[in-house]
This record gives structure tokens, C-alpha cells and sequence, in this order.
């Protein structure tokens, strides 16, 4: 963890330090629908979220909260078995995208890199097993902002976030196979753009 | 050199985000030791569980009404002390499937189902001792086909696969006592949950720990 800290670190201060003076600013919020693929089950599962983004140039920073329900539901729970389960991840971001130089300017495209903090939650129907793991996670991925006037326009964006901790500390060797929780988040919304002059 | 107001202002915000995000690694949890994508294992060995419960209940209390010469007698017509003898080690199996689902539980790192309170009626014949066991091993065979697909970890697979095919034998053996083919059909029929709870229902009371 403390070199996950001190990787951190360097990267926001990497990133800080290539902050130039800037013509102007654009602070960006992005409400979203995002569908989420569980790799294991091989299902992708609805939710949705939020994103802030803050654009100085070509330098893009900001924060989402992201939602996936039913991210450990089985294919077919037949039985019905498991109750609810869902991830919630919340990160903060930094990472490059083309600024908007004019009003014309329609296609903004952005890759960013994030970290933050991934909350997995499973229960069962029968209130016996529940199972709350906070995770710090790392994502990475990009899209596109589409501007339709010079305040709004369509966003979407594809993103991997990773797990950054072992599923058990001490695995028995029956769930010693289990890799760290990762998935693909695709999202669609929209996106308002503040501070164009 | 003169400073920018607003270049001040943006790497302020940075910072602050850099911060924000740096700072959610310290409320994560790491005391956590489980994971949620044993939970749907977990859930199906503790349904399992609740079926052995009953299953052991039935031959442990149930050979204990046969004690006696007169009642051991009843059980001539299905093949006397040899047949008893099968019943209870098949009620040792059962305890034996308790014990290997429970560890299973632990293992994933979860917590078992709590012993649950089992009520059968006295037996007063063998015959009515052996047509509740054929229906109880039965429930117990459609209980376990109905999880087989759900199951993730092959460990918990093999293991509850390799008590399936035991709860198969404790059936044949228990029709053909009953006058029943062993394998009236090709293939058998999983339960719904609901349908397997339902039937268990009648001998099963609350589930607490001790």
C-alpha cells in the first residue's frame, strides 16, 4: 500500500506540474447510463453514474461514481439464491484530451487514468452470507464527448477498472484460482459543459 | 517573475483533486477478508445443508424407534438386521455430508447454517419409516441436480457433485426397499428451491445456533 501511495503521488504530482497557464477552462458534468461486463459470468449488467471532469488545454482532472447492480448475480439463479449484489466505484482522475479551440469544435476525444476506491457488495436470499469489500482500484480508459450546442452534448466512454488488493489474505486453496476483481464499464450520457466564454 | 491568478487557481484544483483521490486509499477497508463471488457457493451449500440436516435427523431418530426384537422384525419383509445395518451407516453418511458441506462453508470463509431443529413423527411401522426416507431421499437427489449449474468453484463442484451421486445411491436402494424401480427414469428432475423448502417443511422447524 505504500508504494501504491507513493506511485500515486508522483502521479499527481506529474500531473500537476504540466499544468500550463491556461486560455480558459472548461469544467464538464457527465451524467451516465453504463453497462458493466462481469468477466466471470460473462454478463453485462445495467447502472449508471456520474462524472466531473476539469479541462485546462490539453489537461483533463476530475472525479465519477459509478454504479453496476447485480455485478455478482449469477446467469441463471435459478434458485434465486443471491439477493443483490452490486460495485460502486468511486475514483478520481487525470489524463489528457483535446481542448476545444472553437465553438465548432464538435468531437472532443479524452484518456484518462484513475484510482480510487471500488466497493463490492454480495448477499444471499436467506440473510446468512453478506459479503462488503472497499477495494482500492485503478481504472484507465477514454471516450469521446460529442458537443451538439456549445453547452451540451453526448459523452461515451469506455473504462477498465482493476482491483488493487487479493480477494483473500490468506486464500485457502479452494478460492486460491480467484483473480482480483476487474471489468469493462461502457457509458452512455450526456454532458454539460461550463465556462466557455 | 509575475504569477497568474488563474494558473494558481487551476493547479489548486488539481492538487485538490489529486488529494481527493489519493485520500479514498485510506477509507478503503482492508480488514476485509471475504469475497463476494463466493457468496452464490456459499448460499447453495447452506440450501444443501438445510436438506442433510433432515437427512440425518431421519435415519439418526428414526432407527431409534427399531430397537427392540419385536421391531427389529419389522423389518423382515426388507431384508431384516442387514437392512438396518444399511440405514444407519447410510444416517453416518448423512452426518458424513454435514460435516464435508459445513467445512466447505468455512472454507469460502463464510458462516454454515445453524444446526436446525428436526421433527419426525415416531414411526410406528418400517414400512412408514421407509416411504418418508424415499421421499426425503428423493427431495435430497432433486436438491442437488437443481445446483449443480450455479456452482463456480470446481472444488465445491467436485465436492457436492461427489455427495450428489451418494444421495443417488441412498435412493435406489431406498425405492427398491419400497418396491420402487431404483431408476424409474433417464434422466431425473431438479426442484425449485421453493419446491424442496416446501417439502422439507413438515419436518423442519427453526435453524439457531446452539
Amino acid at each position: 500500500m505504500t508504494a501504491l501511495r507513493g506511485r500515486a503521488a508522483a502521479l499527481a504530482a506529474f500531473v500537476c506540474a504540466l499544468v500550463p497557464a491556461p486560455a480558459h477552462a472548461d469544467f464538464l458534468v457527465a451524467p451516465y447510463f453504463a453497462w458493466t461486463r462481469n468477466a466471470e459470468t460473462e454478463r453485462w449488467v445495467s447502472g449508471g453514474g456520474a462524472t466531473a471532469d476539469f479541462a485546462i488545454g490539453w489537461l483533463v482532472a476530475g472525479g465519477d461514481i459509478g454504479y453496476a447492480a447485480g455485478f455478482f448475480d449469477p446467469e441463471q439463479d435459478v434458485l434465486d439464491l443471491v439477493a443483490s449484489s452490486h460495485v460502486l466505484t468511486v475514483s478520481g482522475h487525470a489524463g489528457v484530451g483535446l481542448p476545444a479551440v472553437s465553438d465548432e469544435q464538435r468531437l472532443l476525444p479524452y484518456f484518462t487514468v484513475g484510482f480510487g476506491w471500488m466497493r463490492q457488495n454480495a448477499r444471499d436470499r436467506e440473510g446468512l452470507v453478506e459479503v462488503t469489500r472497499n477495494d482500492p482500484s485503478v481504472n484507465f480508459g477514454g471516450g469521446v464527448n460529442l458537443m451538439i450546442t456549445k453547452f451540451l452534448g453526448t459523452r461515451l466512454d469506455l473504462r477498465r477498472f482493476s482491483s488493487l488488493r487479493d480477494p483473500f489474505e490468506s486464500p485457502d486453496p479452494i478460492v486460491a484460482d480467484l483473480e482480483r476483481v476487474h471489468f469493462w464499464r461502457f457509458a452512455v450520457g450526456a454532458v454539460v459543459r461550463f465556462g466557455r466564454d | 517573475m509575475k504569477n497568474d491568478p488563474q494558473a494558481d487557481t487551476s493547479r489548486r484544483k488539481f492538487l485538490l483533486t489529486a488529494a481527493g483521490a489519493a485520500g479514498l486509499l485510506a477509507v478503503a477497508d482492508l480488514a476485509d477478508a471475504q469475497d463476494p463471488r463466493v457468496v452464490l457457493d456459499a448460499a447453495v451449500l447452506n440450501y444443501l445443508l438445510r436438506v442433510e440436516y433432515v437427512q440425518a435427523e431421519l435415519y439418526r431418530e428414526g432407527l431409534t424407534d427399531f430397537t427392540t426384537a419385536a421391531r427389529i422384525r419389522q423389518f423382515d419383509p426388507y431384508g431384516g438386521q442387514a437392512t438396518i445395518d444399511t440405514l444407519r451407516s447410510m444416517g453416518e453418511q448423512e452426518a458424513a455430508h454435514v460435516e464435508a458441506i459445513r467445512s466447505l462453508i468455512t472454507r469460502l470463509g463464510m458462516t454454515p447454517l445453524p444446526q436446525c431443529t428436526v421433527n419426525f413423527p415416531r414411526f410406528a411401522t418400517a414400512t412408514e419409516l421407509l416411504q418418508t426416507a424415499f421421499a426425503i431421499e428423493n427431495v435430497g437427489v432433486s436438491a442437488y441436480l437443481g445446483v449443480v449449474a450455479l456452482l463456480r468453484i470446481p472444488q465445491v463442484q467436485t465436492g457436492v457433485a461427489s455427495i450428489a451421486s451418494v444421495q443417488s445411491r441412498h435412493a435406489a436402494f431406498i425405492g427398491l426397499l419400497n418396491g420402487q424401480s431404483p431408476a424409474p427414469l433417464p434422466a431425473d428432475t431438479p426442484r425449485s428451491r421453493e419446491e424442496v423448502l416446501a417439502l422439507l417443511d413438515p419436518y423442519i422447524g427453526t435453524c439457531s445456533a446452539q
